[in-house]
């Protein structure tokens, strides 16, 4: 029992899907001390054998023995007579002495997947209990195979949602480009115009940026998933970055107070970066804070000396974020239950994705109702 | 200098796109040549050599890192400035690679795209 347990724990381990194969057929032969092995699956119609210990190709015919033991879930042991039978229609069989041979029906949820097959060069080997024992070892297999297979599937299937973002967006972007271009026309000729084509106009430039942004919302998740977001690293101060981050968020919300609260000297607030992508960090985060208060309410971003790091707090004073939201606020494309704001839910991951990667940490303290406040560590640069 | 004198290609398949930029550059008295075809870019280039070429990556027919490479490898026209213009993901670093001196993400803005044709004319 132990043994089985053990050969059984083994096929958990992370393997491939041919290693998985491979084990279970050595599990398989080492289980009872018998000398060959093979599994063969159904895959896509076509039956045959996915790994063998045999010198020799089996062809798996659908009158065989095999095929027999897979249709009916039956498990046959052949001796003797049957076995010569086999060997004379497989002559090369007799040469390695093959003297008994068990299969073993494998099968997950009852749909048959395959058949595990062992062979032995004693004669009358397989009894009753070697049998069993090989039954609740296929069960196990079954299921590694299941999850090597349903591993495999999803794979194949995260790849081709990749591939089609990538694809959709470019195809979005194109049209979008023309779109874009001929707005920027027309408004270029309507320029201090103040009447109802003007505003129409704007209103076509407006939405039209507000897609493009998606567009490239979408972008950036696919660009970090397949490490494409590629770094630009140099020596920079985070008091220009936020500098520009608040400039940002002025021309976006102009009415809005925002306030700076730092007395670092220009060396002290020195870090190793890359410039566009900390400056999304503030943008993004000013623009949550901008979001999910009241345009009255005040929104401070302070930043503070803390000996090898720097600390960036950005501080609204909104509805603040619920409880049940807070573990999940950096994944990737989770919106709040009861947010109603545009997006795709990226705003945070990215951040995260981003100060990591610059060694920092982000934290958000939150209280329901009151506000919000995030606080971004950064080493500095000089250390 | 007047910028009569100079000379720009732009090179991509999508017909409204040609025309935006053709209008955007044509109106800062640029000398414009518009090429939906990008095999046609070295039959062109015989007749007047450009100042600066927009060359989209994805034409039909060819490939625009694959025309880059080409002109990058020639003596007469390695240093002709290339913008790469692309909605692909990776614009800023296909530009890198084949040694284009600019790239302009779709979709771009025009103060952005003659930003870019100021600093290299």
């Amino acid at each position: 029992m132990e043994k089985i347990y053990r050969a059984g724990l083994r096929l958990l381990d992370q393997l491939t899907t041919e290693e998985t194969f491979e084990r279970i057929v050595k599990e398989a032969i080492k289980l009872v001390s018998a000398d060959y092995g093979s599994l063969t699956l159904m895959d896509n119609d076509e039956f045959k054998d996915v790994y063998s210990t045999l010198p020799l190709p089996v062809k798996r015919r659908k009158k065989g023995y095999t095929f027999k033991s897979f249709i009916e879930q039956k498990v046959i042991v052949l001796h003797n007579q049957e076995v010569k039978d086999h060997r004379d229609r497989y002559p090369e069989m007799a040469k390695i002495g093959i003297q008994s041979v068990i299969l073993i029906p494998l099968s997950y949820r009852k749909k048959p997947i395959g058949v595990l097959v062992v062979n032995s060069r004693k004669k009358e080997h397989f009894s009753k209990r070697e049998r069993d024992v090989l039954v609740l070892f296929g069960s196990l297999a079954s299921l590694a195979i299941r999850k090597t297979q349903s591993y495999d599937e999803t794979r194949k299937a995260l790849e081709t949602r990749d591939l089609f973002i990538s694809m959709a967006s470019h195809e979005l972007r194109t049209p979008l480009t023309a779109i874009s271009g001929y707005i920027q026309l027309l408004q270029s000729r309507h320029i201090e115009r103040d009447d109802t084509e003007s505003r129409w106009i704007n209103h076509l430039a407006w939405e039209t940026q507000r897609l493009t942004n998606l567009v490239k919302e979408l972008l950036e998740v696919n660009r970090i998933k397949n490490g494409n977001f590629e770094y630009f690293w140099k020596e920079g101060s985070l008091k220009t970055i936020l500098e520009r981050a608040l400039g940002n968020i002025q021309i976006r919300h102009p009415d809005r107070e925002v306030l700076l609260e730092e007395s670092l000297t220009d060396d002290q607030a020195l870090v190793i970066g890359d410039f566009d992508k900390l400056l999304q960090v503030f943008n993004n985060l000013l623009e949550n804070a901008a979001d999910f208060s009241d345009s009255t309410k005040k929104i401070v971003v302070k930043l503070s000396d803390r000996r090898k790091t720097i600390l960036i707090a950005v501080k609204d004073q909104g509805r603040g974020i619920q409880k049940k939201d807070l573990p999940h606020i950096f994944d990737r494309f989770y919106r709040g239950e009861d947010n109603s704001k545009e997006g795709i839910g990226i705003g945070l991951f990215l951040v995260k994705d981003i100060v990591t990667r610059h060694h920092g940490t982000v934290r958000v303290k939150s209280i329901d109702g009151k506000g919000t406040t995030v606080e971004v560590i950064l080493p500095k640069a000089n250390i | 200098m007047m910028a009569a004198e100079k000379t720009i290609f732009v090179v991509d398949d999508d017909p409204g796109i040609l025309e935006v930029i053709t209008i955007i550059l044509s109106e800062k008295d640029y000398n414009v040549v518009s090429l939906s075809d990008g095999n046609k870019v070295f039959a062109e280039i015989k007749k007047q050599k450009p100042d600066l070429i927009f060359l989209d990556i994805w034409i039909s027919g060819t490939d625009g890192r694959d025309i880059t490479r080409k002109l990058k490898a020639e003596d007469s026209t390695k240093d002709i400035p290339i913008v790469i213009i692309s909605a692909l993901n990776e614009t800023e670093k296909i530009a890198k690679e084949v040694g284009a001196e600019e790239f302009l993400e779709k979709p771009f803005e025009i103060d952005r795209l003659l930003q870019i044709v100021e600093s290299r004319i």
